[in-house]
Order: structure tokens, then C-alpha cells, then sequence
């Protein structure tokens, strides 16, 4: 068992070792990331020969509406929309159905 | 009432005439009953008896409890115990008089109300029932009164027809289809034009109800005024909207929630149709534009 033990540790470092100069290597020859703070404090960078990395404008977001509004105005009433208005004649295949009117009092 | 009432129904001739006669009958006794400007009326004892119990006929423990009831669901904006803000607003005789002579009151200040209408007491069932009204308390049930004597009537026709509608001024109660239709199909009125249209609805049988501003419409000392009265202000509602129709299960229940939903307007909306359950409205601005709730839609005849 003795000779295992020592053949696995030792393949365990030699293993270790060369995995982490390989991950050095290739990381010393990546390309630099780029910050998106710029100088003049601006979220957005324009794609240039010298800046070849671009980060896209942070989207602009609408206000949150507030408690009030979503109160009186009806039109973010969760069970409350517009509904199309139109003119159309009664139309029946019978000559049973009643000329109903809401009127109302 | 005060209304015209349109009696429709479907079957053999002799059976639905007998079936009109009974729905007539019942809708007359129960006028008499319900109507606040007979002295003779049970609601006009029942409003003398304010302080006291009062031995009340099924019908009348019947409507009152359900007025109790839809009184708590719309969080008091349907409150009957206005009558004497109608009163002082004008409306203190039938609307067929005061469009004939005017209201006969001059404008006084509303008082504040002494009591709510939640503090009305029913003990009792309906067969043996007592209700006591607070003291001073006077209530008017025109609105609830009227829709659920459509739907009973409707009930009684029912026995004699295959199918049945019973429209008492704007409130409609539907049993079974037309012959050969999927609806029933109500044109929903212009507001400011009794002969133009806005829209027509396919109705499903049950009830359509409509509450607007522009009818039953008075001046009193040179002012406007019209018959909805808004609890909170006890005067007559400033609303945002001309006119509400809601299509509901029940005719009281559809009548109540037009009421509610027109002097509430759109900021009562989502508190209103959380508690009323299975009600579809469609209410009429002030430009004419439609607005109605989220299945409204299915229910227009596109």
C-alpha cells in the first residue's frame, strides 16, 4: 500500500504544479479588462482604434410611479382598462329577442 | 317605481300570458311595499317605527338583510340610510311630479347622521322577522328594491316560460336563452343620448344593472341635482364617470355595485370588484369613452 500512497502524492502534486503555471501562463497573456469608470465619470464609451473594448449604455429606466398615482390614476387600476367604442345594430336570428337598452336610473 | 317594466318571455302563448299576470301582480304588491312615498307603504311603517322593533313581512327582512349585506361589501358607499340627504337634495316626491311641479324643499344644510346603517338590527327568519332601525333612522331601498323584484319576478315567469327577461327601468334579470342565441344582447345607451348607442353587450343569463347621473335629474334653487347621493359627502356624487353597467349573478348585487362603482369611480375600483366576486362592469366617461373591468371585453359584441 506503502508504494500506492507515495505514487498518488507525488502524481497529485506534479498535477497541482503544472496546472497552475499553465493557468499563469495563459492569464499573462489574456487581454486586459477594461474599466468602465471612465475619466470623465460618463457610462458610456464610444468604440475607438485606441479603446477597442466598448461597454454598452446603461439603460435608462422609467420612475417607479408612486402609491398615490397608482390610486387615482385609472389607468394602472389592475382591473380597470379602456375599452374600444363602437357603433353596432342589434343583430338577431330570431325574431324573439327583445331591443334591450341599458338606460339606467 | 317610477319606471317602465318590459316583461319578455318564450313558450306556449296561453302559459306565458298566465306567467305575465303573475310577474305584473307580484310587481305591484311589491311597489306598494317598497315604495317610499306612500304613507301607506310597509317601508314608510318600517321608517316610523325607527327606535322600536318592527314586525317585517318576508319580502322586507329579505331585502334589508341583503342591503346589510352588500352594505359591508362596498364599505358603505351603497347606503340606504340617505334618504334624508335625497330628501334635502329634492327628491322628496316621486320623479314624475317634481319633472311635473319641482322639488318642494329648499336647500338646508345635511346634518350629520346620527347613526350608520350598520346599527340596523334584524332578528328573526324571514317567515317571523323583526327589524329595528336606529332611532331617527330613515331608509330609502328604491335601487335594491327595484332590482330584486326584476329578479323575482323573473323567477315567477320562469315556471311558465322556456325562456324569460324582466326589465324594470335599466335592470335586467335574464333566465335561460333566446331560442337559437348564446346571449341575451342589451345595447348599451349613450348617457347624453336616450335614442344613441355606445356599444351593444352579449349577457349571459343573470343580471344587468345600470347607475348613471344623467337621469332623475332636478334643479333645487337654481343648482343641479341628481338622485345619487355620496355617503361620505351626503350630498349629491361629483363623479368621474357619466354611468356604470355591471353584469353580476344577482340583480341586487348588480344594481348595488353600479351605484357603488359610479359614486366610487376609479380609484374604488380594485377594492370594489376584490369584494364583489363574479362582476364584470363597463362604466361611460364624461367624453363618452369606455372603460371596463379586465374580462369587460367578452362580454362587448364586437
Amino acid at each position: 500500500m506503502k508504494p500506492l500512497k507515495l505514487a498518488l502524492r507525488v502524481w497529485i502534486t506534479i498535477t497541482s504544479v503544472l496546472s497552475f503555471l499553465m493557468g499563469w501562463a495563459l492569464l499573462s497573456h489574456a487581454p486586459k479588462p477594461a474599466s468602465i469608470f471612465s475619466s470623465q465619470s460618463n457610462t458610456t464609451t464610444s468604440s475607438s482604434a485606441a479603446d477597442p473594448i466598448s461597454v454598452n449604455p446603461l439603460p435608462t429606466l422609467a420612475p417607479i410611479p408612486s402609491l398615490d398615482s397608482l390610486i387615482t390614476n385609472p389607468n394602472t387600476a389592475v382591473n380597470l382598462q379602456p375599452l374600444p367604442s363602437f357603433t353596432n345594430n342589434v343583430t338577431t336570428t330570431n325574431n324573439f329577442v327583445p331591443q334591450l337598452r341599458t338606460r339606467g336610473s | 317605481m317610477n319606471t317602465g317594466i318590459l316583461l319578455v318571455g318564450e313558450g306556449r302563448h296561453e302559459a306565458v300570458e298566465t306567467g305575465f299576470g303573475l310577474a305584473q301582480k307580484f310587481i305591484e304588491d311589491s311597489e306598494k311595499r317598497f315604495t317610499r312615498f306612500s304613507s301607506q307603504s310597509e317601508l314608510s311603517s318600517l321608517n316610523q317605527s325607527a327606535g322600536g322593533w318592527f314586525d317585517a313581512s318576508k319580502d322586507m327582512f329579505e331585502v334589508v338583510s341583503l342591503a346589510l349585506q352588500l352594505y359591508r361589501q362596498t364599505a358603505g358607499l351603497f347606503d340606504p340610510s340617505i334618504l334624508e340627504a335625497l330628501e334635502q337634495a329634492g327628491y322628496d316626491r316621486s320623479m314624475d311630479e317634481i319633472r311635473l311641479v319641482g322639488p318642494t324643499r329648499v336647500t338646508v344644510m345635511a346634518r350629520p347622521k346620527l347613526h350608520h346603517f350598520s346599527e340596523v338590527r334584524l332578528d328573526g327568519t324571514p317567515q317571523h322577522g323583526r327589524i329595528a332601525l336606529p332611532r331617527e333612522m330613515r331608509i330609502d331601498l328604491g335601487g335594491i328594491a327595484k332590482s330584486w323584484i326584476a329578479e323575482k319576478a323573473a323567477l315567477v315567469l320562469a315556471e311558465w316560460t322556456e325562456a324569460c327577461a324582466v326589465d324594470a327601468g335599466g335592470d335586467m334579470f335574464f333566465i335561460g336563452l333566446p331560442p337559437g342565441e348564446k346571449a341575451w344582447q342589451v345595447t348599451l345607451e349613450d348617457p347624453l343620448d336616450e335614442k344613441g348607442q355606445l356599444a351593444v353587450l352579449k349577457v349571459p343569463p343573470g343580471a344587468v344593472a345600470t347607475s348613471t347621473v344623467t337621469k332623475r335629474r332636478w334643479k333645487q334653487d337654481g343648482k343641479e341635482q341628481h338622485h345619487l347621493i355620496d355617503p361620505r359627502t351626503q350630498q349629491p356624487a361629483e363623479t368621474d364617470w357619466l354611468s356604470v353597467t355591471v353584469v353580476a349573478h344577482h340583480a341586487a348585487q348588480a344594481e348595488v355595485y353600479a351605484k357603488s362603482l359610479l359614486i366610487g369611480g376609479p380609484q374604488s375600483v380594485e377594492q370594489l370588484t376584490r369584494r364583489a366576486g363574479a362582476i364584470e362592469f363597463i362604466a361611460i366617461d364624461h367624453e363618452k369613452k369606455l372603460w371596463g373591468s379586465k374580462h369587460s371585453l367578452e362580454i362587448l359584441n364586437v
